[in-house]
């Protein structure tokens, strides 16, 4: 998404010269978001899912290289060694994202599942459509919103989670188990602080025994334990790695030219003062537009990004929204209540608005987004959005 | 420049409403509602193309010529 949106954007602002996008994919960008929610359900199509055809491609003039696999980066030849032959270039954005950690230890097996391309999406669909048993292992953003695509379609759904408190990296512990609590609303059993020891079946998944002893019989196994960003091609490119590629705050490497954009990238993120690295899917197209215009732009003319690392999940037909950070020293519900599954949380840290997670609340998300992206004190806040919400 | 939203994709994210303000809002529902869609200032014309290009769902289209104004 952050490649698709880099290449708009350099044409949008008149950029004529040559756009190579090169992926390992067989196929043109497509809507990751859905992949977990409605194409699980059968409500969006895979010719539905994939954002542009080719036709979009060629009158912009960007030459899409499907299955071309990086394999490494020559910083002093300026090109790149795929597994289609080398690719030249001037300016390069790397947008290689994220790949899905996977269960250690366990055989390969058919009936087990990450979901992350668009092939695995389809592959989880089609599995949904046989009846099985579905565990999902982790229940977070990804792993929840599986479980509410099975349960829509009347599955049996169990989610394993190793931590006694979902999502609490994403959202802190109270919040999290906040909307953890929608899975039990829903009829999908959530184990919490337990993990998986083993994978058992006769070359298909037939149970998991979990650390605690028992056992769950299932037919499909879905694991969403998070993702890692896709930097191995990067080894020996002498580009700077550390949980992803390190940027400064305009996104750009320290090699001239080479920037990086969406889940690859890390950051300085001056709205926070923290380096952040950001897995959504807002993060990719705003980065990537970002960097487009940092390419066209001179030297001394190079603006830092700042996110306000914007996420949406859908669960159970619950609208799950957050923006900001959550290491906070407060979190305050500000409307609504979590009992009610209607509300909005908001996150202070010292006197400042830093955080804030609504459910079904996407209008007060939105206005708190900006007072965010605005870095308000947290009384002024309180102060306008009373105002706000009152007219 | 006219704006069309394909309410059979707006899922109702509300992102537009952040970018567009004077063009796109919620009603009390979280309903996307259009404020103004055609006769749009040269700031809105930038503000609606951003607001296309962060829409999670690209529900918002973009046409290129205004129907002509009924006299």
């Amino acid at each position: 998404m952050a490649g698709l949106r880099a290449a708009e954007e350099l044409r949008r602002q008149g950029f004529d010269g040559s756009i190579k996008m090169v992926t390992a994919e067989a196929v043109a960008p497509y809507d990751r978001p859905q992949l977990s929610k409605s194409l699980l359900v059968g409500t969006t199509s895979v010719e539905k899912a994939i954002y542009r055809d080719a036709e979009y491609y060629n009158n912009l003039s960007i030459d899409l290289l499907l299955e071309h696999r990086v394999g490494s980066l020559d910083l002093r030849e300026r090109c790149l060694k795929t597994s289609r032959g080398s690719v030249d270039f001037d300016d390069l954005v790397i947008c290689t994202g994220a790949a899905p950690r996977r269960l250690g230890g366990i055989a390969d097996m058919a009936g087990v599942h990450e979901l992350r391309t668009l092939d695995d999406g389809v592959a989880i669909r089609d599995a949904f459509g046989k009846a099985p048993r579905v565990v999902v292992v982790g229940a977070g953003f990804i792993g929840s919103e599986v479980a509410a695509s099975a349960r829509k379609l009347g599955l049996d759904v169990t989610i394993v989670e190793a931590s006694p408190a979902p999502l609490a990296r994403a959202l802190g512990n109270d919040m999290g188990l906040a909307c953890a609590g929608l899975h039990a609303d829903h009829g999908t059993r959530l184990l919490r602080g337990v993990s998986i020891e083993s994978v058992e079946g006769h070359g298909r998944v037939e149970r998991v025994r979990l650390t605690d002893g028992t056992t769950i019989d299932c037919d499909l196994l879905v694991v969403g334990i998070g993702v890692a960003p896709t930097v191995d091609w990067l080894a020996g490119s002498g580009l700077p790695i550390d949980n992803g590629t390190v940027c400064d705050a305009t996104l750009s490497t320290p090699a001239k030219g080479v920037y990086a954009a969406g889940d690859v990238a890390s950051w300085p993120n001056e709205l926070f003062g923290l380096r952040m690295r950001g897995e959504q899917w807002t993060n990719a197209v705003e980065q990537g537009r970002h960097v487009a215009r940092n390419i066209l732009a001179d030297a001394e003319e190079q603006r830092p990004f700042h996110g306000s690392n914007y996420f949406w999940s859908d669960q159970y037909g619950v609208r799950i929204q957050f923006a900001g950070i959550t290491a906070a020293d407060e979190i305050r519900i500000v409307e609504g209540s979590v009992a009610e599954r209607r509300f909005l949380a908001w996150y202070r840290r010292g006197d400042r608005l830093v955080g804030a997670l609504a459910m079904n609340e996407a209008k007060s998300l939105m206005l708190s987004k900006t007072l965010i992206e605005h870095r308000a004190n947290w009384n002024e806040a309180l102060t306008a959005f009373e105002k706000a919400t009152a007219s | 420049m006219k704006v069309h939203v394909d309410m059979d994709k707006c899922i109702c994210s509300g992102m537009c409403i952040t970018i567009a303000p004077s063009l796109f809002d919620l009603d009390k529902a979280g309903r996307l509602v259009v404020i103004k869609s055609c006769k749009l200032s040269d700031t809105e014309q930038k503000e609606a193309q951003d607001a296309a290009m962060c829409c999670p769902v690209e529900a918002i289209e973009l046409l290129q010529h205004e129907e002509p104004a009924i006299a």
